[in-house]
């Protein structure tokens, strides 16, 4: 949900959870030629395809694929059909648009002075420009950061203290992710990354941003909370950059917090939370989320589930999936702390279903399978419609070889999953050729393709389920799509009888 | 090329791999990956399906090697220079693992 609020001086300033809400806002303002100023962590540009890739499989000759490929490089490299707007690539739609003339990404001080981290958004940069969809030139490298062009937008990506003084009013895009950077290196402590610090506060940044002499034209900030980016703790950023941005005082309250936080970092929990009894509104779901959080650091759980509530109470959004930080170890594949983190909230929220589906996720990837299983049964004892429990309990049944209870799990999914993933499709076929059930295999298969699962091994089975049906010149049809599949994504070790090898023999066969 | 130094490693299968019977070929099914953004087959012949079965953390190449030739009529170098690509390649795609 977004809120526009017009600032003293008729600029507007735009809260909003998604970065991509803000593209609405600036065509509804009809804006054309300007400067966007866009301080993120990530670049929020991916390309969006005007074709679909899929029209690549048309081609009936080997000589047509191949001027197919030439005029449309790498599609296959990139995944398919990307041509929906979402959070990810936003920008690039702003810049077919023509809302910008020149874009300054901004990344956090810290990721620019780390090596790997900057080297990072310069393989991106390159990537783009490899993997091109619309016009773009070479980047390269300059004394304080990197340029290049895209749809005729000039872009420059650096850190704040490259930025130039702009002579003309900017549109001014902040994500609060930009403030909370975390290198990698957290991961490595959990109590430490908990507590971390913004590697800059609101009011430092709007300082900053005051002495470039910016004036924003339009200012929109996004938590991004739900895409896990930003850290529940610190999604009272949003509210704070939003009153900075709108000309208003920051209320005394805010101070207190974050002399809380800080005091919380410095293992001081007793001092951080008679700190914090001195928070009022706005920050209260802050403070009663810090105030959890502190008295579950103190191992007081019965006060941290009493704060932890009423954090709730006031911010339902703190119950996002991304409210602890178990999915970002998850992310980095640092499962026994992601286990840590759904311990913690199933101790917080003991009736809730998500940190106990978390506990359960982590134990699957630790291979602990027994006690996951039992986890996800009492998912089910609280939610009986838990459709994602359904799907895991039938890929633990699948993995056993228990076909049968594997198939009514992956049904029970269906019944209540409102946008099944395409790969429970291929699942549910996998489980019907292990019966031999190769009608029904089809089926799902076909449901799988319907869904947009278009990879060799769907095209391969299919292929497979229609020999096994009898249907010959079918079966050949889809043997040839896995090939060309297999082409296109090429990443086949070699030496395996592949796809492609297979189908040389039925064509061989065939002759 | 065949090294004594191969012939001595022991592997371990990736739990993140399972084999299934499909339509009579055995498919390697990397389970913790989404299935699709599977982007090759991997299936084994009749040779693969048995090396696969033998590796179980314990036993050596030399071993598998010494089963295999009691089972079937190739020889010794032939069978070392199957063996030892085939590891080669289930290691590239994190099937198998080093002990």
């Amino acid at each position: 949900m977004s809120v526009v609020i017009p600032s003293t001086q008729n600029q507007t300033v735009l809260l909003v959870d998604d970065h991509d809400e803000v593209y609405p806002h600036w065509k509804s303002l009809n804006l054309k030629n300007k400067i966007l100023v866009h301080l993120d962590e990530h670049s929020d540009f991916q390309w969006i395809h005007d074709k679909d890739p899929l029209t690549l499989l048309k081609s009936s000759t080997a000589k047509e694929l191949q001027t197919q490929l030439k005029n449309s490089k790498n599609w296959s490299s990139l995944g398919f059909a990307n041509r929906e707007m979402h959070l990810g690539n936003y920008l690039c739609q702003v810049f077919k648009d023509q809302i910008v003339k020149k874009w300054y990404w901004v990344v956090p001080a810290p990721q620019w002075q780390n090596p790997k981290s900057q080297n990072l958004i310069w393989q991106e940069l390159n990537t783009h420009y490899k993997y091109r969809i619309g016009p773009m030139t070479k980047p390269k490298k300059t004394r304080i950061g990197f340029e290049t062009s895209i749809y005729g937008v000039k872009a420059f990506v650096g850190p704040l203290s490259s930025l130039p003084e702009f002579d003309e009013e900017v549109i001014l895009n902040i994500d609060v992710d930009y403030l909370t950077f975390n290198s990698k290196d957290w991961l490595k402590e959990p109590l430490r990354f908990r507590r971390k610090l913004p590697w800059i506060w609101p009011e430092d940044l709007y300082s900053r941003l005051e002495a470039k002499k910016i004036k924003p034209l339009t200012t929109g900030i996004a938590h991004s909370i739900n895409g896990g980016y930003t850290p529940a703790s610190y999604k009272f950023f949003g509210q704070t950059l939003k009153t900075l941005f709108s000309k208003e005082t920051l209320p005394r309250d805010y101070y207190e917090l974050k002399v809380a936080i800080s005091l919380r970092e410095q293992n001081q929990t007793g001092e951080a939370l008679k700190t914090l009894e001195k928070v009022g509104p706005p920050f209260e779901a802050a403070k009663f989320y810090q105030k959890a959080m502190n008295h579950y650091e103190e191992g007081v759980l019965e006060l941290a589930q009493k704060n932890f509530t009423n954090a709730l109470k006031r911010d339902s959004e703190l119950t996002s999936k991304h409210n602890n930080l178990g999915p970002v170890y998850e992310q980095y594949e640092k499962h026994e702390y992601a286990l840590e983190e759904y311990e913690m909230m199933s101790k917080l929220l003991p009736e809730a279903e998500k940190p106990l589906f978390g506990k359960a996720s982590a134990l699957l990837n630790l291979g602990q399978t027994k006690k996951a299983k039992e986890l996800l049964y009492k998912v089910l004892s609280i939610n009986p419609h838990h459709a994602k429990t359904f799907l895991r309990l039938g890929n633990l049944h699948m993995l056993e070889n228990n076909i049968e209870t594997a198939l009514k799990y992956f049904y029970r999914t269906l019944e209540f999953e409102k946008t099944p993933e395409p790969n429970l499709y291929l699942n549910i076929g996998l489980c019907h050729f292990q019966q031999k059930n190769y009608e029904k295999a089809k089926q799902t298969l076909r449901e799988a393709l319907k869904h947009g699962c278009h990879t060799p091994l769907v095209y391969w089975l299919l292929a497979k389920a229609y020999k096994k049906l009898g249907y010959s010149k079918k079966s050949r049809e889809f043997f040839m799509e896995a090939l060309r599949l297999n082409l296109l994504l090429l990443k086949q070790p070699k030496g395996f009888k592949r796809a492609h090898q297979a189908l040389k023999d039925i064509l061989n066969h065939g002759k | 090329m065949s090294t004594a130094a191969h012939s001595k490693k022991i592997f371990k299968k990736n739990p993140g791999f399972v084999p299934r019977n499909i339509a009579g070929e055995l498919v390697l099914i990397p389970v913790q990956k989404e299935l699709r953004k599977v982007n090759s087959i991997y299936t084994l012949n009749e040779m693969g399906a048995s090396i696969w079965e033998l590796v179980d953390g314990k036993t050596s190449n030399d071993q598998i090697k010494e089963s295999l030739l009691n089972r079937y009529e190739v020889s010794a170098e032939q069978l070392d220079r199957d063996l030892e690509e085939l590891t080669e390649q289930l290691l590239e795609i994190q099937a198998l693992i080093k002990v």
